[in-house]
């Protein structure tokens, strides 16, 4: 018999993003929240009757009341679908900690996997949970699938979270998910959390990802995945749907000349909605000053055309000419002292960046200075 | 140019008329004249004609008439430029003129306002300006102000120098654009942020110390959980016990145990009774039987006892009576020693009262000699002693008189040495015939002086009468002097001094003799007559009556001493051997009654104990009750060992009991416990509130991420301010510094010359703007009023040689310019002005006519002079 589910994780529920202005704050939150009529619908649109969140359901241990209230809300709305939560690093569970709060206020179509234990979800469907129970565990949490007991020829499908790699931490090597554990625990589909970005391990192991970004990563984000496995032992049958309301991509872009100024707008605005795109924009390259105050013109145009814009700007160098110092003086001090700015700038000293500023607020001193001279 | 001559007519206090300078030279001059003569009125005059058209009718032209709303001021000139000489011809309001009339051709150059625009080209001077004479010259009241308003000139030629000083405005704007941006970021002094940057530090810090806190809460918020965890784990693993009730079972197996422990331990107690009356029993019976064999030996050692204390009283006896003899001997030998002694000491005292009576006769016999010795002593002392206190010619009189001598010979010789000498040298005729006071003389020579009346009696020849009156006070003197001694040796009835002295040493011999008794007195009778007369009665009385010294007792021949130690000897062995006879007739009293005890109380005990078979009977009988009792003992010793071997260790049943209790017991407390720890666990976690803490740390992170970047980026904005401010000003006072070169290095020689060694800072107004010496800068405007005065002149002084080596000589000139100097530096100024008139036109105004007659240069004189227009 078949079985259908979604796939998702990292919800990160209760993301504060105050890195943003109140406003587009509000609205990322609100966002995340909103993943939770969207999955309903893609399950509804792919007949799957269950939704799995593998970890981070909430971005921490310790959200407000309201956060945990409005989702279960959401969730208790879609009361034909049956919602199952694991904890996950973010949102571990502890005695007397978000769960138990959790628990008290989940409707009933809202089901908590708190234990390592396997759980009946149909009729020969087990999910086969490692939820986090602790901030820092000494071993890897799914180990306990190898040996859990179900009956012969039912579904099991493992749910975990955390790195499959390790990245060189001691804490991470500890806790890194076995690549082999579906092998090992005769899982019929892994579903892992933790990576933001979606992910095929093997067969028979994928990350979702979170179904809406919350930071400038280029991965593959906002997707949901719906898997559907025919028996136990079939291979599932994994389709990612994009479920994301913003986009946050970043950006790399090497300017040289005032075409690569002219057509920066439009390459980056392609096939992209800018209200609801938070681009970060790598520049490199090397333009006049001329070419520069026209580059920042382009980007102020762009930044009013996306939700929000963060330019780095470090690896794009301004070339100063023997001309754009003529325009600051010809031989007076002003001249010397752009001069020596300009040496300072080159010279690659621990100065050399301020240089760099100190010039271009030289310049547009000038500027300003000859203007109002005009 | 060169100033040759000036010429005011109708000028302020010149009304309708004229002064004229005339033949000014090109280096040094000055013109000295009193206050309130026109010495400014003539510098102004010459501004006047050089800045102003002669059209010009404003207040600056009015201010030079004469009298108000009246006269036309008229000012000429003659100049040299360009080796050509010039006389330019002003006259403002009323007839305007204005004319350049050249002196050596005799042409008219320029008339009306071709004469101005001539002028103005000449002096390079504009609306702008006042070329040279705004630079180089120095207004009366204005001898600090620093040179300025130098037109085109000057940068014309330091830019012919050294090229062009550009940007100094435009940097002087970027800098004030730099402070000010500054300004808005940063406090000048301390360079702390403000404004916006401020506030973004100050909300970093806020949002900082906020996530402390709230860290520091979600710290322990994880410690209440995990806490939590483990007192839910602990109530689970004390909750499985319960239910198990596996403590209680243990309790109750424990509990039959100590039962069944219980009842043999009451059965062990009969027979541990049983076994101690046994064992009581064994030891009454061996005690019976010893106590019985100690009385037997007890007898067997009283008669012992008895039979060796008769014995020991019968040996004291006999020694008793052998000590009895030896005393009797002892005391014999005694009382013959004592007897020889005491006879030997009698004979002793006799012979030595007979030499004491004849020691004290002969000391009687001395001391009646004494006696009459004393007695003819005191029989002459006394005399001798009175006549000694009423001799006069004591030392000190004889002294005296000496001194009343040495008096009158002194004076007699101060006498004889004033009066005159007169020396006769005589032929034998002469010594005839001569005679002096009626004495003739005895030899042809001779010397002597004479005083008073001196008769010399030549005999036919006549008399040479000579009076000689002697000096009065001196024979005054001399008169006294022997007027006192006669007087003292009247006083002691002396006829002269030898007499005297002679008389003294009569008397020092009688004091001689006094002195002599008193010595042999002190020796005889050191402590007085009454003493040797009582000692003398003493000795007296030491004789016997009828003594005869010659009668004297016989002596013995025995020695005294060895008698004594005869006698001591013979006492000690006496008192020895009876203190032996008493010590052995107290022993034989105790040793006697000692064996008329022992004897008695062996009796007793024979008595109470029955003969030897009546003894050995009773002693059997007690062995054989002692052997009984031992057997029964020992059975009931078996039955208890037997009994302890099948019984249970009571104790240790007791004591498993006991824990099993008391684990029960501390469960039961641990696990209230727990519930407690669990319950206020429960309620600080709800203390702690539905305040979504995590979501305030995240947020707070994310905001302080944002404002850590822009403080970043205010913080490289106050940088790159900060390095644009100083680039730009290093720059530009680079660019000033070999800009004004030339200059600095006319004026350096002049200025070491007046302040000593330093730097003057020329700011783009051409004027000085700072000095600096050694490590020390300073602002011209904060300097003293007399060093400001000195360099505004050497600063014009440098300009003007630097314009006169570019081909455009200028005048110098000073009105009243060095009105501050101290009398050192103003000498020193001379001497630069002198220097300076070298190569340059200096022309000096002073009121200090005085003072600076010391420059030097020309003394230019003012001339009355009218006009020809």
């Amino acid at each position: 018999m078949a079985f259908k589910f979604i796939h998702s994780a990292d919800w990160q529920l209760g993301k504060p993003f105050g890195g943003f202005e109140s406003d587009l704050a509000g609205e990322l939150k609100a966002a995340r929240r909103n993943i939770i009529p969207a999955l309903a619908k893609v399950a509804r649109d792919q007949g799957a009757g269950h939704i799995v969140v593998a970890g981070d359901v909430w971005d921490s241990e310790l959200p407000s009341p309201g956060e945990i209230q409005k989702p279960l809300d959401l969730m208790a709305d879609a009361s034909d679908l049956t919602w199952w939560l694991m904890p996950g690093n973010h949102d571990l569970h502890r005695k007397g900690g978000l769960w138990s709060r959790v628990q008290k206020l989940a409707p009933a179509n809202v089901r908590l996997l708190l234990e390592s234990r396997p759980f009946e979800v149909e009729s020969d469907v087990f999910f086969l949970p490692a939820p986090w129970t602790s901030k820092f565990p000494a071993n890897d949490l799914t180990v306990w699938m190898d040996s859990a007991e179900t009956p012969a020829g039912a579904i099991r499908i493992g749910i975990g979270h955390g790195g499959y790699k390790s990245f060189g931490s001691d804490a991470a090597e500890k806790t890194r998910i076995d690549e082999e554990r579906p092998a090992k625990a005769r899982l019929d589909y892994f579903a892992l959390g933790d990576w933001h970005g979606k992910l095929q391990v093997n067969d028979r192991a994928w990350y979702s990802g979170t179904p809406e970004p919350d930071r400038f990563v280029n991965n593959d984000r906002g997707y949901v995945l719906v898997v559907e496995t025919e028996s136990a032992g079939a291979l599932p049958i994994v389709t990612p749907v994009k479920v994301s309301t913003f986009d946050w991509p970043v950006l790399e872009r090497d300017i040289r000349t005032l075409e690569d100024i002219e057509t920066l707008r439009n390459a980056i605005l392609d096939g992209r909605q800018g209200s609801s795109t938070l681009l970060q924009l790598h520049l490199s390259g090397a333009v006049s000053l001329d070419a520069r105050s026209r580059l920042d013109r382009e980007l102020s145009a762009l930044e009013a055309q996306v939700q929000f814009l963060d330019v780095r700007a470090s690896g794009l160098q301004s070339l100063i000419s023997p001309d754009d110092l003529d325009t600051l003086d010809t031989q007076g001090s002003v001249r010397q002292a752009a001069e020596q700015l300009q040496a300072i700038m080159e010279g690659g000293s621990a100065q050399s960046e301020d240089a760099k500023l100190a010039l271009s607020i030289l310049f547009t001193y000038a500027l300003d200075a000859a203007e109002s001279d005009a | 140019m060169k100033l040759l001559a000036i010429r005011i007519h109708d000028v302020k206090r010149f009304a309708g008329t004229g002064i004229a300078i005339e033949n000014i030279p090109g280096g040094l001059s000055r013109l000295a004249a009193e206050n309130e003569f026109g010495k400014s009125t003539i510098f102004e005059s010459v501004r006047l004609l050089l800045q102003h058209k002669h059209t010009a009718g404003g207040a600056v032209v009015r201010a030079f008439q004469p009298q108000a709303n009246s006269g036309s001021p008229l000012v000429e000139i003659d100049i040299e430029s360009n080796q050509t000489r010039y006389r330019l011809t002003k006259r403002f309001l009323g007839k305007k003129i204005a004319r350049v009339f050249n002196l050596d051709t005799g042409i008219l150059e320029a008339d009306g306002g071709d004469a101005d625009d001539w002028i103005t080209r000449l002096t390079q001077s504009g609306s702008n300006s006042h070329g040279p004479s705004g630079l180089l010259w120095v207004a009366q009241g204005q001898s600090m102000n620093q040179p300025s308003d130098s037109g085109d000139i000057l940068p014309n030629l330091l830019e012919a120098e050294v090229g062009t000083l550009v940007g100094g405005k435009r940097a002087r704007t970027l800098l004030k654009r730099c402070d000010d941006a500054l300004t808005e970021l940063v406090t000048a002094k301390t360079q702390n942020p403000t404004g916006n940057f401020k506030r973004v530090s100050a909300d970093l810090k806020a949002l900082e110390d906020q996530l402390a806190i709230d860290l520091g809460r979600r710290v322990e918020l994880d410690a209440i959980l995990q806490d939590l965890e483990r007192t839910e784990r602990s109530l689970q693993v004390h909750r499985e016990q319960e239910e198990t009730d596996e403590l209680a079972g243990k309790l109750a197996a424990a509990r039959e145990r100590l039962s069944q422990a219980e009842q043999f331990a009451a059965q062990m107690s009969v027979l541990v009774g049983r076994q101690e009356l046994a064992n009581a029993q064994v030891e009454s019976a061996r005690r019976a039987a010893q106590e019985y064999e100690t009385r037997c030996a007890t007898l067997v050692s009283l008669a012992e006892q008895r039979d060796k204390s008769a014995e020991k009283a019968a040996d004291i006896s006999r020694r008793l009576a052998q000590a009895k003899d030896r005393f009797s001997q002892d005391q014999s030998d005694w009382s013959r020693a004592e007897e020889r002694l005491r006879n030997e000491r009698q004979l002793d005292r006799q012979i030595r009262a007979h030499e004491a009576a004849k020691a004290a006769l002969t000391k009687s016999e001395s001391l009646e000699r004494s006696l009459a010795r004393v007695s003819a002593i005191r029989q002459e002392f006394a005399p001798l002693k009175v006549q000694l206190d009423n001799d006069p010619f004591t030392d000190r009189k004889i002294a005296e008189l000496q001194t009343l001598d040495n008096e009158v010979i002194r004076t007699r010789s101060k006498l004889e040495s004033t009066r005159p000498t007169m020396t006769l040298s005589l032929s034998a005729e002469g010594l005839a015939e001569v005679t002096v006071n009626g004495q003739a003389r005895s030899e042809p020579e001779t010397t002597s002086t004479i005083s008073g009346d001196t008769d010399i009696s030549m005999g036919a020849l006549g008399h040479i009468r000579i009076n000689i009156i002697d000096q009065q006070s001196l024979a005054t003197d001399a008169e006294t002097a022997v007027l006192a001694l006669r007087s003292a040796l009247d006083s002691v009835d002396a006829s002269s001094l030898d007499h005297a002295r002679k008389r003294a040493e009569m008397r020092s011999q009688s004091q001689i003799d006094l002195q002599g008794f008193e010595r042999e007195l002190e020796q005889l009778a050191p402590d007085g007559r009454q003493v040797l007369e009582d000692e003398l009665t003493r000795a007296r009385a030491l004789v016997p009556d009828n003594f005869d010294p010659e009668d004297a007792p016989q002596a013995s021949g025995c020695d005294l001493g060895e008698l004594e130690i005869q006698e001591k000897e013979a006492l000690a062995k006496r008192d020895t051997s009876r203190d032996a006879h008493t010590e052995l007739q107290n022993a034989a009293a105790h040793a006697g009654a000692v064996a008329e005890m022992a004897a008695s109380a062996c009796q007793t005990h024979a008595s109470s104990l029955g003969d030897d078979q009546a003894r050995r009977d009773q002693l059997l009988a007690l062995k054989a009750a002692l052997a009984d009792a031992g057997a029964e003992a020992s059975r009931a010793l078996g039955a208890v060992d037997e009994a302890r071997a099948q019984a249970p260790d009571l104790a240790i049943a007791r004591s498993a009991v006991a824990r099993f209790e008391s684990a029960i017991k501390t469960a039961q407390e641990t696990r209230a416990d727990l519930s407690t720890r669990r319950a206020g666990l429960v309620s600080r976690l709800e203390a702690f509130g539905d305040d979504g803490l995590g979501e305030k740390i995240s947020a707070a992170e994310e905001e302080i991420a944002v404002l850590r970047r822009r403080s970043d980026a205010y913080a490289q904005q106050v940088r790159a301010l900060n390095l644009l401010r100083s680039t730009l000003s290093d720059a530009q006072s680079t660019m000033q510094a070999r800009y004004f070169k030339p200059i600095a290095d006319e004026l350096e020689p002049l200025l070491s010359q007046v302040i000593g060694k330093g730097d003057v800072t020329l700011g783009d107004d051409y004027g000085a703007a700072r000095l600096k010496r050694g490590d020390m800068s300073e602002d011209i405007v904060t300097l003293s009023g007399g060093t400001q005065e000195q360099i505004a002149v050497l600063t014009r002084l440098a300009y003007a040689k630097f314009m006169k080596k570019q081909g455009y000589p200028a005048p110098v000139f000073l009105d009243d310019a060095l009105v501050y100097c101290d009398d050192a530096r103003l000498d020193e100024m001379f001497t630069v002005l002198q220097y300076a008139a070298q190569d340059i036109q200096c022309i000096v105004l002073t009121c200090h006519e005085r003072l600076f007659a010391t420059m030097g240069g020309t003394q230019l004189k003012a001339e009355p002079w009218s006009s020809e227009y």
